[in-house]
């Protein structure tokens, strides 16, 4: 996904109703976001399930889609996470059918060759947490493990995890710029 | 205002995707309703965002796309003219305020009602978690129990290596029965979840489907000694719905009891 124009102009094509041009968009996009459900999920027939409900939305909401206000690709990864969390808390009906033969480990985030100045900014706010609620925040953020998971993995209650997340919440608003 | 009903916090919890299904959807709602909630989320993205660069990029199988395109037959598109005057204003606050979201969203009465009303459903929800905490291996260790060394609750935790935690047990020795609660998992469609006592002898014995929270009592738990139980592995298979097996088809989630 390196050429936002060209990105915007199939989403703009896409609000308008054309198919061909979310198929474009989907070809762009799909490996990158598929990236994120299935790191979610970890289940390739509920990653697919969560990827399908993405594109979705995105040929839904690409009409309220503003380059003032938000990334193109940050908001299709955005879309694909939540599409993924409500999944994984089960909210509603599945559609596709699955084997649950076919199942990918999926990999763990690698470092990039380059770290942008913006991610090094977040890492350096991230580093001022303590370890476990930094730990609590990348399980929660990369691999969408409720407050419930965070209770037993941490050994706390989940309202005591929901305290914890809240104050690194606050300090991480604090750390970073808008 | 406590940091459990600031609003821009519990944007934050929704976009790192910590709030409980109940509350999500509040806050979605929320979302749709108000600018200056929808501003937040956008900014708590924006914050995030960097995080994405390390996420590695997974080529989808080429069936998948058929299948989306499928479903575009059902999905509408909304009116863009309503949407795109929603966004506008999102687009003024987020201007405006820049970080001050917070401000903003307990600013007037009106807001500040609505705000509550998120603040409500969170504690609605909360107080759900709290009911169900009764189910919740306890994390206050219970007091020693020199005297009765064999009462011991017993606890444990399904999960796929080295991922989240997806089921509960809880061994209630007086009673002999297991209590199971899913945490996180969902069967892929057309599928149940089947939960299995392997012993360390002997062959597998299925303890049923489990589609929500439940009791389990079964003869194969009575019959194995505290030791046995231990030692055995308990373990959520995935079946076909309608499929009567003997044995587990493919084991999604394992896991042993411990001292609770």
């Amino acid at each position: 996904m390196s050429s936002p124009e060209r990105l915007q102009d199939l989403l703009d094509a896409v609000a308008e109703g054309d198919r061909d041009a979310l198929h474009r968009l989907y070809v762009l996009s799909a490996p990158r976001l598929y990236g994120v459900t299935l790191r979610i999920l970890r289940e390739p027939g509920l990653a697919q399930d969560a990827l399908a409900r993405a594109y979705a939305r995105i040929w839904q909401a690409a009409g309220s889609f503003d380059p003032r206000i938000a990334e193109l690709e940050r908001w299709m990864v955005a879309i694909a996470r939540q599409a993924a969390l409500q999944v994984a808390r089960g909210r509603s009906e599945l559609t596709f059918d699955q084997t649950a033969s076919e199942r990918d480990e999926a990999a763990e985030p690698a470092a990039p060759g380059t770290i942008s100045a913006e991610l090094r900014t977040l890492l350096n706010c991230l580093a001022e947490l303590s370890g476990d609620l930094r730990r609590m925040i990348l399980l929660a953020y990369y691999d969408g493990w409720s407050r419930e998971a965070l209770a037993v993995e941490f050994d706390a209650p989940a309202a005591t995890i929901r305290t914890w997340l809240l104050r690194s919440l606050e300090q991480l608003r604090q750390c970073t710029p808008r | 205002m406590k940091i459990a009903d600031d609003p821009d916090l519990i944007a934050g919890e929704y976009v790192l995707g910590t709030l409980e299904a109940g509350e999500r959807t509040a806050a979605e709602e929320f979302a749709g309703k108000e600018p200056g909630f929808a501003a937040a989320v956008i900014a708590w993205e924006h914050r995030f965002a960097p995080l994405n660069d390390l996420i590695v990029a997974v080529e989808p199988p080429i069936d998948v796309w058929p299948k989306i395109a499928e479903a575009l037959d059902h999905t509408v598109q909304p009116e863009r003219a309503r949407q795109a005057a929603f966004m506008t204003r999102v687009a003024e606050i987020s201007r405006f305020y820049g970080a001050n979201l917070a401000d903003v969203l307990v600013q007037s009465r009106r807001r500040w009602r609505a705000a509550a009303m998120v603040g409500f459903a969170v504690a609605i929800a909360l107080a759900a978690v709290l009911i169900n905490q009764g189910m919740r291996p306890s994390p206050a260790k219970a007091p020693p129990s020199a005297a009765r060394p064999s009462a011991e609750r017993l606890a444990g935790v399904l999960r796929y290596p080295s991922a989240a935690p997806a089921f509960l047990l809880a061994f209630d020795p007086g009673e002999r029965t297991l209590q199971v609660r899913p945490l996180n998992a969902s069967p892929p469609a057309g599928s149940r979840h089947e939960l299995w006592l392997i012993p360390a002898e002997g062959d597998p014995v299925s303890l049923g489907a489990v589609a929500g929270p439940m009791v389990v009592r079964s003869e194969a738990l009575g019959r194995l000694s505290r030791d046995a139980l231990k030692r055995a592995v308990f373990a959520i298979s995935i079946e076909a719905a309608d499929a009567t097996v003997s044995r587990p088809t493919a084991i999604a989630f394992s896991g042993k009891l411990e001292i609770d």
